[in-house]
């Protein structure tokens, strides 16, 4: 009697999925009414086949997968759209590197095979949609050598005992206990005593030379204590809110610290990640900053963020599930242009909040749109100390191992430095910086005179109308209004030659310097 | 405390951050006039109103930094010991300046005879031997960043000023980098802005010549930026079109990320357009005979450069003098070093005389640590026998000069081989307290880094009472 079961199984599957959309949307809404903001409407096909493309995988759609997507008569063309972009390899491209940026994947304390390895072992991750808890535990117990585990190498990257403490709860918990080192602080629950038996975890790993260069050990040990500094003695090791293990019980205390973690009790590791992902694609945390999850910094829909953690649970900690739900959810897919009276919502998502790409995701769209890929060169010029990055070419901007590889225009942009764990690292601001480089630097010059995309429309003789209706696909993902036709064609009309692509490359600059390119909306 | 908002970025879009508000509120009753809370209010305004200067200036005062990057000796610039044993001595006598009574190393003829504008504080101390830590230190004010954790931990001096002070013209960068800001090779280093943000980082002018040493034969003219006729012309083309998209209108009005995006694009394109940039970076439309004066070696050109900066209301440049790091071979690799900063410094001064600017104008010299005393054997493990000097945290000699600041003497004094302080021992806070005192700008002002914590400008040291 298996094969009803199976359908029973997926008969079920259908409505869960389809009450997780309506999860969200019941939440959001019921909000919304209580506030009495109104809801931005539905967004156009264009703006979701942009917005869904950026958010999930961090590249623009070709002009072909534009046109068929607008053209697709299917009602059901948007969640279609969305399961292929969750089966793409740009998929595991841009989380990985967004958990890259989490753990600190750089060359600045790893030499170039460690970070290779730990890069490697996060994307294996991705790739193999590993639930989040299992790639918290795994990383949290790694042991062995760095180059055969990458996930080891986390504690390569961070030795110390309050380093790691500190560290884990900021990556995994979303919130700092950094405070408590020092204090009690009296507005915040963590108390000095906590963070030290807290710390005490992590007090008995040990590191030690492998047998090829570069290679580092990592394994448990049976003794040693973190003591704390006022007392001078250890306390006995205990999570956050946990219960204590005896000091004297030898076996590896990492286990019971990522037990506890993961486990679907703990109120604290569900929330991290899905606000984390929640960001990105709404463009604000529940809780902002999105590792800020404290109790005097309480999220803007509460309900949500704990319907939000109850189905992530409930689906076994699966971060591609719980992207689903966001992006098939209404409250994801409104327009971004405010209606009469929630011009003020900047939380309630009322509408799509307008933001800035990120470095990568701009650098790599530029590359796109012009056909010519950004080359990469060496790791930062300073670092004498270990091997040079190769970075093959073709290598995108978000497939990146290293956020040590010399790049003026994702410095420019605010890439995360990966130097430590916090949110706040990656700039999210523009500024004068950017648009001088935009106007002037060398970036999109340099792309534009050698773009092979230019050369083709010239060379094919295509009309001013056909032209700039690519150009505005390819960067826009729209056609162009009567209006800025009309602005446009001056600018091309009767040249030929030499004279048609420069006037080629001007319309270029203009398109992919505009907010409409810059921004996601 | 008046405490002033540091991070644009992270955690505050909704304006005034709850907690300084409190803070103002706390103090308002207390010694906190109604004027320190608008000017907090107003320097809280970069994080809904871009990179403008955070509050009226005190003054038009402005600093021209020479980094002698790499550490230069003090016994072979401004604090030679004619007088100890020759391994200490060095190779190079002394000459008398336009002050009776001060010497300075015989490397340094020109700027002896402009004494009476400049200040030698040669009991500068924070005794580190290393490059990344020394440089941070005297950059920031801070111990903070070390060779084995890189990454600049406080801002630069320069940052700072740039926040709280701004451009003099407000059409100019507030802080530029001559060719690029640099310490210890890294670009720019300690020069930046660390937690202040990306618009208090300085704008380099001329990254294609960059890192430069004493010798160099390259040609230093109008950087390329501002010479590229083509690119000016493709700007004035391209500009205006950017205004021709009709959407996301309706979504400028709420969302302040896109209202930046757009003033910072309008004002790139002016800076970029603007006559008044263009005039100030054009080095090569400086008058012939004040050129000549500098000479063609591009630290004595990037010299001159600052000089223009400043003069049309750049308030901090930093010029870079690079490879001061002379282990072996002293004599023969510190001479042409010397001759080329001595040129530059010299003629700096003069001009800056000459068109009334000494007072304006604030110049520094000086590189991350002094060398050590006794002479080394070179280094003969790379089979380089000739005398060098090594690192020395403990006796740093600081060159100022102009700037409001009373000149012609020497405050502090190290012993007789200018191994340690035996007078006025300085921490480098008290070369920035100096500094910033003489800028207008409360050193005790407490800025935020990215975590929110709040941190002072300095947490130590004073304006140098013999001299403010």
């Amino acid at each position: 009697m298996r094969f009803p079961g199976v359908i029973l199984a997926l008969a079920l599957l259908v409505v869960s999925l389809r009450a997780d959309e309506q999860f969200i949307d019941a939440h959001v809404n019921r909000k919304l009414q209580r506030l009495k903001l109104p809801a931005s409407p539905r967004c156009t096909d264009s703006d979701f086949i942009r917005r869904a493309f950026l958010d999930a995988i961090g590249v623009l759609p070709t002009m072909t997968e534009t046109s068929r997507f607008l053209t697709d008569p299917d009602p059901q063309k948007r969640a279609r759209l969305v399961d292929s972009l969750l089966a793409r390899d740009e998929f595991v491209d841009y989380w990985t590197y967004k958990w890259c940026d989490l753990l600190l994947v750089s060359s600045r304390k790893l030499n170039n095979k460690s970070m290779w390895s730990f890069y490697g072992w996060v994307r294996e991750a991705v790739l193999n949609n590993q639930p989040w808890d299992e790639f918290a535990r795994t990383l949290l117990t790694a042991t062995g050598s760095n180059l055969e585990n990458g996930a080891a190498n986390y504690f390569v990257l961070h030795q110390e005992t309050l380093d790691l403490a500190e560290t884990t709860t900021q990556a995994f918990l979303g919130m700092s206990v950094m405070c408590a080192r020092c204090h009690n602080h009296p507005l915040e629950k963590w108390t000095n005593q906590d963070y030290y038996a807290f710390a005490n975890l992590f007090a008995r790993v040990a590191l030690k030379n492998g047998d090829v260069p570069g290679e580092t050990l990592i394994f448990p040990v049976p003794t040693g204590d973190l003591v704390n500094p006022r007392t001078g003695k250890p306390l006995p090791p205990r999570p956050l809110d946990g219960k204590p293990l005896p000091l004297a019980d030898p076996r590896d205390r990492r286990a019971a610290l990522a037990a506890w973690m993961t486990s679907p009790q703990n109120p604290y590791f569900g929330r991290a990640v899905v606000n984390r992902v929640w960001r990105n694609f709404m463009g604000r945390g529940l809780v902002e900053a999105e590792d800020d999850l404290r109790l005097t910094n309480p999220p803007s829909n509460p309900e949500l963020l704990d319907g939000l953690v109850k189905d992530f649970i409930a689906g076994r900690f699966d971060v591609r599930r719980l992207i689903r739900t966001i992006m098939l959810s209404q409250a994801y897919q409104r327009s971004s242009e405010p209606v009469h009276g929630n011009e003020q919502d900047d939380r309630f998502y009322s509408r799509y909040f307008v933001r800035r790409l990120p470095a990568e995701v701009l650098l790599d769209a530029l590359s796109e749109a012009t056909g010519v890929p950004t080359e990469f060169g060496t790791v930062k010029a300073r670092d004498f100390r270990f091997d040079t990055a190769s970075i093959s070419k073709g290598t995108r901007a978000l497939q990146l191992p290293d956020s040590r590889v010399v790049s003026y225009f994702l410095d420019a942009f605010g890439r995360a430095p990966r130097e430590q764990t916090c949110s706040c690292e990656r700039q999210e601001a523009p500024s004068v910086q950017q648009a001088l480089h935009l106007a002037n630097g060398d970036t999109i010059n340099q792309k534009l005179r050698g773009s092979p995309v230019i050369e083709a429309m010239v060379k094919s003789n295509a009309g001013d109308d056909e032209v700039i209706r690519r150009v505005f696909l390819i960067a826009l993902c729209r056609l162009p209004t009567e209006t800025e036709r009309a602005r446009m064609t001056p600018l091309l009309v009767g040249t030929t030659g030499p004279d048609r692509r420069s006037a080629l490359e001007d319309l270029f600059a203009a398109v992919l310097t505009c907010k409409e390119f810059l921004f996601n909306h | 405390m008046l405490r002033i908002e540091g991070n644009d970025l992270a955690y505050n879009c909704a304006g005034m951050k709850r907690r300084s508000f409190v803070q103002a509120g706390l103090l308002g009753f207390g010694g906190l006039t109604m004027a320190d809370l608008l000017r907090a209010r107003a320097a809280q305004g970069p994080t809904k109103s871009a990179n403008l200067p955070t509050s009226q200036p005190a003054n038009d005062r402005a600093v021209i930094l020479i980094w002698l990057d790499g550490g230069p000796s003090q016994l072979e610039t401004y604090d030679p010991k004619p007088e100890a044993a020759p391994e200490y001595r060095g190779p190079f006598g002394v000459v008398p300046t336009n002050v009776p009574g001060i010497r300075l190393s015989e490397t340094l003829p020109l700027q002896a005879k402009h004494m009476g504008k400049m200040v030698i504080i040669p009991s500068v101390h924070h005794d580190n031997g290393d490059h990344f830590a020394a440089a941070h230190w005297m950059l920031t004010g801070y111990f903070g960043s070390t060779a084995v954790n890189l990454p600049q931990m406080f801002p630069s001096v320069g940052s700072i000023i740039s926040k709280m002070h701004g451009p003099n013209n407000p059409k100019l960068p507030a802080y530029v980098g001559v060719p690029a800001a640099e310490s210890v090779y890294l670009f720019p280093g300690y020069q930046g802005a660390a937690y202040l943000g990306g618009q208090y980082q300085p704008f380099d002018a001329d990254l294609e010549h960059r890192y430069l040493g004493a010798n160099a034969k390259t040609k230093i003219g109008t950087p390329k930026l501002f010479t590229d006729a083509g690119a000016r012309a493709r700007l004035i083309k391209r500009s205006p079109m950017l205004t021709s998209f009709d959407t996301l209108r309706r979504q400028f009005d709420v969302t302040p990320a896109l209202q930046n995006m757009d003033k910072y694009q309008q004002r790139a394109t002016e800076f970029l357009l603007s006559d008044d940039v263009r005039k100030a970076f054009d080095l090569d439309a400086e008058d012939k005979k004040v050129a000549e004066r500098y000479g063609d070696a591009p630290w004595c050109r990037y010299t001159l450069l600052a000089r223009r900066l400043v003069e049309a209301g750049v308030t901090f440049v930093t010029v870079d003098m690079p490879h001061w790091d002379d282990h072996d071979n002293l004599k023969e690799a510190i001479a042409p070093k010397c001759a080329t900063m001595d040129r530059a410094v010299a003629s700096l001064l003069q001009d800056l005389q000459e068109r009334s600017l000494l007072d304006r104008v604030l110049v520094v010299v000086m590189g991350e640590f002094g060398r050590t005393p006794k002479l080394n054997k070179g280094l003969p493990d790379l089979g380089r026998n000739i005398p060098g000097r090594d690192h020395w945290g403990n006796a740093v000699s600081v060159m100022m000069a102009g700037g409001g600041l009373k000149t012609g003497g020497v405050v502090g004094r190290t012993n007789e081989r200018a191994e340690h302080p035996v007078d006025r021992p300085f921490k480098p806070a008290d070369i920035l307290a100096t500094i910033y005192h003489q800028l207008g700008i409360d050193p005790s002002l407490e800025l935020f880094d990215r975590i929110g914590r709040p941190i002072p400008i300095l947490k130590e040291g004073a304006p140098i009472r013999e001299i403010v």
